[in-house]
């Protein structure tokens, strides 16, 4: 699995751009799977028949990633962009970026420091602000054009229980999806949603109830938020990361029915698997306008804590993700277990 | 077609979000002679259809709001002032001193009157502030008023379309009564060319107060694929991005995560087959118009983003250029013609 | 006022955990309802079939749900962390009493006096006496939720309590349940959740049922507290009567509707007031805009102090909004 994340976290796939990254899912899982299709808004989906057909559950996670876009080519060559999901604007200069389906090497550039007024070393960035440049000599030989997607060219690498690396929101969640669909028999039928567009909007997420029947509950895998090295005092972090993969009791968009928090909490306590709750209510997922689509569909969000994200290079655990594996896959197999009422 | 005469009918007459009769019953009377069925919904959608002449034929939904930008009466104070809100997105610096109409029972002029320079407090001659502190003078007292105005009733600016160097229309609810226009201009296109889809015009409402015709309107036409017809910005006043060109005789198309690239291939492969301008839009987030709903309401469809460039948008001074309209009209009515379904992919059956 | 009407006002039900005031009013419903049941999200369902040949569908919906809290921390000294469920504002949290689903009761006191003039939710914490984080975790855990701790009382007409927002809705349905003997329509009465979050219990809720007709009741603004004078945001005040909504930042009634509900009004002299909002929306909002749009309304209970925990109303407004729905389901005619 830490070779297939590598891979995914390796591979550019931006709201609207995610055709590597479905394609490498596609090649990971097709021989596991009795269905497989794309959807008019670039997600894909798959269908894997379980023992117990009757009852099925909905498990998603986003491919998409937060980039940057090209909005403006001016004469000189030089490249203007806007984000594509949410950064912070500091995170972005003198970054090593790719542009464009060709990949093109660049970088986000910042007037040396020698040259910059007083005031200027004190103003804040802003994405408008920010240049890319490809080394162009001009507009004409640039070989860009509007609407090419930028990426941060980062590599992920292995430190000892650690994983660093880009989009991590959520390859973590393809990863381990792709992991349960290789389970040679499952209990019950699963379909796996990998949604498009997440960063822009859920747009996935409020699509993936339809086309789709025998839903018992969805289970949502994403990343979220660490940020347990800068906590002041005795306020909690949002999530800790070497805790186990976080559950969502609140967020934005949802709020997570008291039967499943009890009932996952459950099985994690069976099985002994850590977890952790997350503890701010900010950020929303797919499962928010997967739980209020249509009649209604239970949703849990089972999210791996990442520090730094949305930024060029995250951190997350190795046992984390080992543990939200598991935890994921015994959701699915003690499926028929779950009741609402 | 008379393009001209038209958008002095679209725009000359009012239709404010919630409140689309007045403006349906033009736009019906126009589509009715040049479509095979007229039909509205409950939130007031109007749809006009024109059937398709292939076997294998798809619904194609295109979309225009038909609804404007206004302001409701609130509450007659017993001066005899008339307080109102925006329905939908109102700049306040639009409002000193602009001249209005209250549709009520009956057409009553007013104005949103500010206290003269003379006797301007400190520091507020280029500030409007809050919109709740603004009211509307009849000059009638509220004894006057009171079988004229009720809470409830539906403001509009008191402004008259002029159109300028014959093929500038200037004036209010040009957003999107614009792409009403192309729409009807694509239907009476039609009458010639032979549609090979089922074309399914839908000028919807409430656009500007959150999409909501489009959300009911998607959900029952139940189309195959679609394209949302509505206005971008053209200033020429515009920050340092490349925006889109007013006098640029293309109009533009949507380029973005929001709008399929399989169906805008084949519709840019189209207009260049057919030497049709146009300009690249790029919208890197689902953004407000029509198509955000298309996309994704039961499962969603495909969808295209046409766009007419239009300058100075929620002003009661909106700008757009006949040429462009002309020219999206044109381009979709071709692709009624010629565009395949771009159907979702089965990987393994 | 009965006291298992004030009840109502009491029983605990923040936006996501309204099993006990679901409960309490399933208790209440259930002797006018042919049927009453939970779905997914939790909505309370409850419906009760006409004998008519031309009835149509009519869903009545009071949101169950409150504002509240929800315990995103524990320190170590037994002080909990919080944030909001639904909208609330931060200063009008100082020094209140709150209590927990368990019977827990705590105080919400601030960090320090710097943070006051821009007080956030961030700089508030609960005081439940506990003695460190291990005796507070005994019986709080992070999510649990908590609400204010207030009697409701009756003074000059007027009802003062919290949650008016929108328990007074769910007091509308129930006396209409009990005084309906002969509906001409098939009245569905949904207590939905979680309004306070995203009107999202009206939304499922809408999508199963696809009613011909929707009603909200809610709670509106009313223009009469000092310091609204220049700043007009509601059209409605306290006392004038039912409020029929014309638009809300969620709803633009259709006129048809509004031109009916005001016309049945007059007919039999029910006090009424036209109602604009300029801010906020009502279950109306979602159910209006399910699947081909279903037409809907919303008759609104002008209310002072709204998202307070001493909301104050009238209850001859609640009166005659009982009275114009009643008139609206023993209608032969619906507008639709």
């Amino acid at each position: 699995m830490i070779k297939r994340l590598i891979k995914l976290s390796n591979a550019y796939g931006a709201a609207g751009d995610e055709k590597e990254i479905r394609d490498f899912i596609i090649k990971e899982i097709k021989n596991n799977v009795d269905s497989l299709k794309i959807d008019h808004l670039g997600s894909l989906i798959a269908f894997k028949k379980g023992t117990n057909d009757k009852i099925r559950v909905l498990l998603s996670a986003h491919m998409d990633e937060v980039a940057l876009i090209v909005d403006k080519i001016d004469d000189n060559g030089l490249l203007g962009v806007s984000s594509v999901g949410g950064f912070l604007p500091k995170v972005i200069p003198a970054k090593k970026v790719l542009v464009g389906k060709d990949r093109l090497p660049g970088a986000v550039v910042l007037k040396s420091l020698h040259l910059m007024r007083p005031e200027e070393r004190e103003m804040p960035v802003s994405i408008r602000g920010l240049n890319i440049d490809i080394g162009a000599k001009d507009k004409s030989s640039c070989n860009v054009s509007i609407g090419d997607y930028v990426y941060f060219a980062t590599k992920a690498r292995q430190q000892g229980n650690y994983l660093f690396g880009k989009a991590f929101d959520d390859r973590v969640g393809c990863a381990i999806l792709c992991e349960i669909l290789k389970e040679k028999k499952l209990p019950v039928s699963v379909y796996a949603h990998f949604c498009a567009q997440e960063e822009v909007g859920t747009r996935g997420g409020q699509t993936a109830v339809f086309n789709k029947e025998r839903l018992k509950f969805n289970l949502n895998l994403e990343g979220t938020t660490a940020n347990d090295r800068d906590f002041i005092n005795d306020l909690s972090p949002t999530t800790e990361i070497g805790k186990g993969p976080a559950i969502t009791i609140m967020d934005s968009n949802i709020i997570t029915n008291t039967k499943i928090l009890d009932w996952v909490q459950a099985i994690a306590k069976e099985k002994k698997i850590p977890y952790q709750f997350k503890r701010s209510v900010v950020g929303g997922t797919d499962a928010g306008p997967i739980y209020t689509s249509k009649e209604g569909l239970p949703a849990l969000n089972i999210a791996l804590p990442c520090r730094y994200i949305h930024s060029p290079v995250a951190i997350i655990s190795i046992p984390d993700l080992n543990a939200m594996r598991d935890l994921a896959l015994a959701v699915v197999v003690k499926a028929e277990s779950f009741k609402i009422k | 077609m008379d393009l001209k005469e038209i958008i002095l009918k679209l725009t000359n007459n009012h239709g404010v979000s919630g409140r689309e009769e007045n403006i349906k019953e033009i736009i019906r009377k126009i589509v009715e002679p040049i479509s095979d069925k007229v039909w509205t919904d409950k939130l007031g959608n109007l749809f006009a259809l024109k059937e398709g002449k292939s076997k294998d034929k798809k619904r194609f939904l295109i979309s225009a709001h038909m609804d404007q930008i206004g302001m409701i009466v609130l509450k007659i104070e017993e001066n005899g002032i008339i307080k109102f809100h925006s329905l939908g997105g109102i700049n306040p610096l639009t409002l000193g001193g602009t001249p209005v109409i209250i549709h009520g029972k009956e057409k009553l002029y007013g104005v949103i009157g500010l206290r003269p320079p003379h006797i301007a407090r400190e520091g507020e001659a280029g500030k409007i502030g809050n919109m709740k502190e603004l009211y509307i003078d009849t000059g009638y007292t509220r004894k006057e008023l009171k079988d004229k105005v009720q809470t409830g009733d539906i403001i509009t600016y008191d402004f008259e379309t002029e159109i300028l160097f014959d093929k500038y229309p200037m004036g209010q609810a040009m957003d999107n009564r614009a792409g009403c226009l192309t729409l009807i201009a694509m239907l009476d296109r039609l009458q010639i060319i032979k549609n090979r889809h089922d074309v399914i015009a839908m000028f919807s409402v409430q656009e500007e107060v959150g999409l909501r015709g489009a959300k009911v309107g998607t959900y029952s036409v139940e189309a195959d694929f679609g394209a949302a017809l509505d206005v971008t910005f053209a200033d020429p006043i515009a920050d340092q991005r490349d925006t889109i060109k007013f006098n640029d005789p293309g109009f533009g198309l949507d380029k973005g995560p929001n709008f399929c690239p399989k169906l805008r291939e084949q519709f840019v492969k189209i207009m260049d087959d057919e030497s049709i301008p146009y300009q690249d839009c790029l919208a890197p987030y689902p953004g407000g118009t029509d198509a955000y709903m298309m996309q994704i309401i039961n499962g969603g469809i495909p969808v295209l983003g046409i766009d007419i460039p239009l300058k100075y948008m929620h002003t009661p001074t909106e700008f757009v250029n006949l040429t462009q309209i002309s020219n999206a009209a044109r381009a979709l009515a071709i692709a009624s013609a010629l565009i395949e379904f771009p159907c979702s992919e089965e990987v393994i059956k | 006022m009965e006291k298992k009407y004030l009840k109502i006002f009491k029983e605990f039900g923040p936006s996501g955990d309204e099993e006990n005031i679901s409960n309490y009013l399933k208790e209440l419903m259930k002797s006018f309802a042919d049927k009453c049941y939970n779905d997914v999200l939790g909505n309370l369902i409850c419906v009760k079939k006409s004998n008519s040949k031309n009835a149509r569908n009519i869903m009545l919906a009071a949101h169950m749900d409150q504002i509240g809290f929800i315990v995103t921390h524990i320190d170590k000294k037994g002080y909990l962390r919080f944030h909001s469920v639904g909208g609330h504002y931060p200063y009008n949290q100082v020094t209140q009493r709150v209590i927990f689903k368990n019977g827990i009761k705590g105080m919400i006191c601030y960090d320090n006096e710097e943070c006051l003039p821009k007080l956030k939710i961030d700089n508030l914490y609960v005081d439940i006496g506990a003695k460190n984080k291990e005796a507070a975790e005994k019986h709080i855990k992070i999510g649990d939720r908590f609400v204010w701790d207030t009697e409701p009382f009756e003074q000059f007409g007027n009802l003062c309590s919290m949650a008016l927002d929108d328990r007074i809705g769910c007091l509308i349905l129930i006396l209409l349940a009990e005084r309906l003997k002969a509906a001409k329509h098939n009245i569905y009465y949904v207590f939905t959740v979680q309004e306070e979050v995203g009107v999202r219990g009206a939304k499922t809720s809408a999508f199963a049922i696809e009613p011909d007709l929707g009603i909200a009741l809610d709670v509106t603004g009313s223009d009469d507290a000092p310091g609204n004078q220049t700043k007009c945001s509601v059209s409605c005040a306290m006392g004038k009567g039912t409020g029929i909504k014309i638009m809300d930042s969620g709803i633009i009634v259709p006129k048809q509707i509004v031109d009916w509900e005001i016309s049945l009004a007059e007919k039999h002299k029910i006090p009424y007031q036209r109602e604009v909002l300029t801010g906020g929306a009502t279950d109306s909002f979602a159910i209006h805009l399910t699947k081909k749009g279903i037409l809907a309304s919303t008759l609104s209970v002008p209310t002072r102090h709204v998202h307070s925990s001493s909301e104050i109303c009238s209850i001859a407004d609640v009166e005659a909004t009982v009275k114009l729905l009643k008139v609206i389901c023993e209608s032969e005619k619906l507008p639709v």
